[in-house]
Formats: structure tokens, C-alpha cells, sequence
């Protein structure tokens, strides 16, 4: 099977990258066109494709002349609704980076386009193969928790230092609000099996300015305010608030789900050793490997032919929720959800 | 100083005031219409009952209205009466409305009312104000603040009415804590869901410094730990305290004893204690408490704010707050 890679502009390329070749029997093809327009020190190109052993072409026109079965899409976040368009175009199946795409008509283009194609598209959200959220999810199905009253869900970190891109308005599509409400508003839509019905937003650039103390262009920390068809309610915090060189320290996900019967946290990333040497505190993940279980997801999809979750339809709500956000951000007012097609 | 107090009231938060009374040196008198104030003292071993409110007055240097929270309007009007500097257990009062009533009035005679919003005495929060103030987190920019716990068994609690609910029974709590860190707050929205005894209440504040806060106060009939937690960053760094975590304590064996609305008292980490002596020592000094009654009246301002966003499910902007001269 033959699968590309289009881009290291987001660097969970090289994380999917070393999942692809941990799954075995999978012809690698990087492309990581504008790697020479980067600013100097930031990874990437065929030296990057060297490193991490994947075969490498210089243009796209290469790669989709190459026969790709499949496609990892970790570009800039706008040029992810015209790469997989291109795609389905193509006849090639789509894992793509999160975001899905950073306008609910850029994401439904691209819904459109696959299912036009018959090719799958699917959305990069790892985190829902957490062991922590199946466990939760089952709890809930069970009834442990009862009558679901609230949620407050967290997905902080810090502002992206790896790329300049994530804080160029014009390339992400925005900043935290952006970034970091898709893979919680994921999990609470997998979960409920519901979309909220209303979205309220609150956005500053306060934590983590960049150089000489000015604000980044984009907003560094959001709270999101969710309410459902049956009344329960539900915080995000998304916030880019951890400062730069922050050890680990388990947090980057939770979700706290209260009920009438029971109350159920997670904190999927929570698996973490810590300690300290002489240079300070020492910290080192041990979760699920969670990369390798979206890839084989993937790998599954492109060979029937069918879509794994998270799918499409996954990746398009939530972009549906965070178009919703910057709305009530812009009009200091609470906004219904809006989808035109599911 | 030494004096009387009053103590008007007998039930959960009495167990928490009278202890610390008793080691501030005070003599006690306690009178309830409950007519619990027997069994109170017993418990403490200390304080004596008073028949009725006129006695209790009478014999009083200070005032602790210690009562549901519907009755407190009526009870601290009694004591300005008296003249009686007065300690008022949170919320102020029901409504708003009442509480700028109380609070004007207490200025305008010139005698110091003080609202218990013990958590300012909380030693985590006090660090949490501290390392703030000394710039540990640069300027604050976004807060979480959590407070959730079983839902009460005492009927008034549950009776909106009475008690405000969880927004003026638990959130005040959080409400005063994220403006004494955040600054004052221009606007609010709030959601609330309650379920039977459950009931969970989200509000998101724009404060007028630029930062956010998100504060979640939970009620839940599932049995559960009384738990707080929050988290504030700011432009260089972030705060975190939890209080499931870094216990100096923990016990589980066959003596695991029921769960306490309070814990035992001890003077040297009874918030309790710190927060009536602060009282103490503004009475005899005038120095202004670390919580004033414009605290608590501000406190009143966004909680009424919090509520009404609930209610319409629209935003509500608030003015700033007002230049008053504090009654404490």
C-alpha cells in the first residue's frame, strides 16, 4: 500500500510518519513543498524525510503522480480544503490534520467532495483512542453517571513554538480557539452522540505574548460555553496558557462528567513519570500509543474502502462549533450551532 | 480585645464560628429558632444560650449572623439597630437588592459589617493571591475555578428561595475569589442545569482588566467528596491548586469516620478562625478587613448577574463598580 505524506507544516507529520512505518508494509512518500520558505532553524524538507526513513518528492504534481492509495495531510490548516479536494479528486482516501478545515464551507467542500469521489476522509483526532475515553464512554452508556448534568472540559497547552504558521492568522485560521477546541468538542459529541444547540465564546491574548511582551495575532486563551437539546451544559477551556518549557504534567486533556449517579473524570495524557535531575524536573509520557491506533484506523479504511471513526462528519461539526465560537466571540452573544449538512 | 459575641444561628457554619470565637478569647451567646443552640454548645464546650434575640443583642460586643441565608437581611438590620458591628455569613442576603439596602445602611451609620467569605482565608488561596500579587504569573489572563460537592440534605439548601441555590451557596465563594485575583468583572454569562437535587451552574466572566474566568459550582446527589480546585494564567506562567491533592493528611481503615459537613477545628489552620480574627482586629483598629462589605456586595452584583444570564440566556454587562466608601 502506498501512502503519502503532504507536508511537515504540522509536525505530527513525523509522529504519523513513524506510526506508518511501524504498521509495516506501507510504501512512505513525503512532500513537503515551501520547506525552503521557512524561517531558518524550523525542520523540515527531504532532510526531514531522511531522517525519519520515508521516501521523499519535491513537488505535489510528484506525489500525486506517484499513485498514493492514501494521504496524511499535515499542511498549513487553510490549504487542507484544497489538498483534499485535490484528493478526491484523485481517487485517494484522506487522513486529515486537525482542523478539519478553518471554515464550515471549506469543510463542507471537502465532505462533498470525498463522498462525490467515493474516497474516505477522515479526521486526525487521536485522542478518542484513548483507553481513558473508552472507559468513559462505557460508563456512561451503562448509566454509572445517570442523568448527565454538566461537563467542563480542558485541552491547554502552550502557544506552538515548532512552526510560525499556527500564529499567522492568514495560514491557521486563528489561534487556541482553533488549535485546541476540536479534539475535546470531538470527544463530547462522540460521547452525548449529540451536537450542542448553543455556543457562547470568550477569547484574549493575555497568556504567553510574544516577544517584548506585545500580543500574538491570534487569541491565546478561550473559554467556550456549550448548551444541549436536554439542558446539560458544558465549559471548554482551550487556552494556550502553559508557558514555554512547562515539564509535562499529564493535564493536556480532561474531562470531568457530572451526573446525577456518579461523577467521572479523564485525563487521558495523565500517564506520565516524573522526577528530577540536576538540570530540573524530569517528566516522560507512557500513555496508549494513541498515533498508532488513528494509523491502523486509517490503514483499515484505505484498504476496504470504508471510513473509520473519527470520520468526516467528525471533523465538521466541531468546525461547525468553532465557526460558531468566533462568531459569539465578534458579537458578544451566545450562538445557535449551525450545520447545513451532517 | 475581649468581648460578647452574638451568635445567632446553630447549624453548619455555627460548628465552624463558635470554636474559633471560643479560642479568640470571646464569650458566647448563642440563640436559634431551631433551638439547636443547646446541643451547639455542648459539642464545643463552650458558649451559653440566650432565650431570645433582645437578650442576645443586650449582651453582645459583636454580632455573627450564622442563619439561612433568606434570614440574614432581617437579622443584621436588628443588629444596626443595636449599633453592633456585625459578622454575616455568605451570601450577604437573598437578593441583591437587599444586600445594597444592608450595606448602605451600615455606612451610613458608621458601623462595620463584615461578610464571611472565609475562602480569602483559605491557605491555598491566600498563596494563590500572594504568589499573584508578586507577579508569579505575569499579568492574569484566563482562571478556572471548580467547587462541587454532595448535594445538601438540609431542606432550605435546596429551596431556591431560600438559599440562592448552588449559585449563592457555593459559586459566591468562587465569584468573590476570581474578582479579588481577576479584578472587577464587565460582563457575564452563565448557564445552569438542575436535574432533582443535582444542579451544576457554569458562568464566564470578562473582567474589566481583559482577563477571563470560567467557574463551575456543582451540587450532585451521586456521593461524592467536597472538592475546589482552580487554575490562573496569566501572561507568564500558570497556578494550580486542587484539594483532592497534596493532602497533608489521609487516613482509609475500619475508624473512617462519617463524613463531617467541617472538619475538626484547629486554631492554627481554622480559615475560620483567621477570617473572624481579621474582623477583630478592623473593629479595634479600622484597618480595612481583607474582605470588606463592598466585597461582598460586588459579590451580590455579579452572582445577580450570573442568575440572570441564566434565566435569559443573554449576556449581562455590568457597570463598574461604584467609588464607595466601605461601611467596614
Amino acid at each position: 500500500m502506498r501512502i503519502g505524506i503532504l507536508s511537515f507544516a504540522h509536525l505530527h507529520a513525523t509522529e504519523y510518519a513513524a506510526a506508518l512505518r511501524r504498521a509495516g508494509d506501507v510504501e512512505i512518500m513525503a512532500c513537503d513543498a515551501g520547506h525552503a520558505d521557512r524561517p531558518a532553524g524550523e525542520l523540515g524538507g527531504p532532510e526531514l524525510a531522511r531522517t525519519l526513513g520515508v521516501g521523499y518528492v519535491e513537488t505535489e504534481e510528484d506525489l500525486w503522480a506517484w499513485r498514493p492509495d492514501g494521504v496524511v495531510i499535515c499542511a498549513e490548516n487553510v490549504r487542507h480544503r484544497e489538498l483534499a479536494s485535490r484528493a478526491a479528486a484523485e481517487g485517494v482516501h484522506v487522513l486529515c490534520e486537525k482542523p478539519l478545515a478553518t471554515s464550515l464551507a471549506d469543510a463542507a467542500q471537502m465532505l462533498a467532495a470525498a463522498r462525490a469521489a467515493g474516497t474516505v476522509l477522515m479526521t486526525a483526532f487521536p485522542v478518542r483512542f484513548a483507553p481513558a475515553y473508552a472507559e468513559l464512554r462505557t460508563a456512561v452508556r451503562r448509566g454509572d453517571l445517570g442523568r448527565i448534568i454538566s461537563i467542563a472540559a480542558t485541552n491547554c497547552g502552550g502557544v506552538p513554538t515548532t512552526r510560525d504558521w499556527f500564529v499567522d492568522p492568514a495560514r491557521s485560521g486563528g489561534g487556541a480557539l482553533t488549535d485546541h477546541v476540536v479534539h475535546v468538542a470531538d470527544l463530547l459529541a462522540d460521547l452525548l452522540d449529540e451536537d450542542p444547540v448553543e455556543v457562547y465564546a470568550i477569547a484574549n491574548a493575555i497568556p504567553n505574548p510574544g516577544q517584548n511582551g506585545a500580543a500574538v495575532p491570534v487569541e491565546t486563551a478561550g473559554l467556550v460555553s456549550l448548551r444541549y437539546r436536554d439542558g446539560a451544559i458544558a465549559s471548554i477551556d482551550c487556552s494556550w496558557s502553559r508557558p514555554p518549557g512547562r515539564p509535562n504534567a499529564g493535564d493536556l486533556v480532561t474531562l470531568t462528567v457530572v451526573g446525577t449517579e456518579g461523577v467521572a473524570e479523564i485525563a487521558p495524557f495523565a500517564g506520565v513519570l516524573t522526577g528530577w535531575n540536576s538540570r530540573g524536573a524530569v517528566a516522560s509520557g507512557y500513555g496508549a500509543p494513541l498515533d498508532d491506533l488513528l494509523i491502523r484506523a486509517f490503514l483499515d479504511a484505505v484498504r476496504t474502502g470504508e471510513a473509520r471513526q473519527p470520520d468526516a462528519v467528525a471533523g465538521y461539526r466541531t468546525v461547525a462549533l468553532v465557526e460558531a465560537a468566533y462568531r459569539s466571540v465578534t458579537e458578544t452573544a451566545p450562538v445557535r450551532l449551525e450545520m447545513e449538512s451532517r | 480585645m475581649h468581648g460578647t459575641v452574638g451568635l445567632i444561628g446553630a447549624g453548619g457554619i455555627a460548628n465552624a464560628h463558635l470554636p474559633a470565637w471560643l479560642d479568640l478569647g470571646y464569650d458566647v451567646v448563642v440563640f436559634s429558632v431551631a433551638d439547636d443552640a443547646e446541643q451547639l454548645i455542648a459539642r464545643h464546650g463552650g458558649g451559653r444560650p440566650v432565650a431570645g434575640l433582645e437578650a442576645l443583642f443586650g449582651a453582645a460586643d459583636v454580632v455573627d449572623i450564622c442563619t439561612p441565608t433568606h434570614t440574614h437581611r432581617e437579622l443584621a438590620l436588628a443588629a444596626l439597630e443595636h449599633g453592633l458591628p456585625t459578622v454575616c455569613e455568605k451570601p450577604l442576603t437573598r437578593t441583591l437588592g437587599e444586600a445594597e439596602d444592608l450595606v448602605a445602611r451600615f455606612a451610613a451609620a458608621g458601623v462595620p459589617l463584615f461578610p464571611a467569605h472565609v475562602v480569602r482565608y483559605f491557605a491555598e488561596y491566600e498563596e494563590l493571591w500572594r504568589a499573584v500579587a508578586r507577579g508569579d504569573v505575569g499579568r492574569v489572563g484566563v482562571q478556572r475555578h471548580t467547587r462541587q460537592g454532595r448535594s445538601p440534605q438540609s431542606g432550605w439548601y435546596l429551596d431556591e428561595h431560600r438559599s440562592g441555590g448552588v449559585l449563592l451557596d457555593l459559586m459566591i465563594h468562587d465569584i468573590d475569589v476570581a474578582r479579588w485575583i481577576g479584578g472587577d468583572v464587565e460582563r457575564v454569562f452563565a448557564r445552569t442545569n438542575v436535574v432533582g437535587g443535582s444542579q451544576s451552574t457554569q458562568a464566564f466572566l470578562t473582567h474589566a482588566g481583559g482577563a477571563i474566568s470560567v467557574l463551575t459550582a456543582t451540587w450532585t446527589t451521586a456521593p461524592i467528596e467536597f472538592r475546589t480546585q482552580f487554575e490562573v494564567a496569566g501572561s507568564d506562567g500558570v497556578l494550580h491548586g486542587d484539594s483532592a491533592e497534596r493532602r497533608a493528611f489521609r487516613y482509609q481503615g475500619h475508624a473512617e469516620p462519617g463524613a463531617d459537613l467541617l472538619p475538626d477545628f484547629s486554631p492554627l489552620t481554622s480559615p475560620y478562625r483567621a477570617e473572624l480574627a481579621d474582623f477583630v482586629h478592623s473593629i479595634a483598629t479600622g484597618a480595612a478587613p481583607r474582605v470588606t462589605a463592598l466585597d461582598g456586595l460586588e459579590a451580590m452584583r455579579i452572582a445577580d448577574a450570573v442568575a440572570r444570564s441564566a434565566a435569559t440566556g443573554l449576556p449581562v454587562d455590568l457597570q463598574p463598580a461604584k467609588e464607595e466608601v466601605s461601611a467596614a
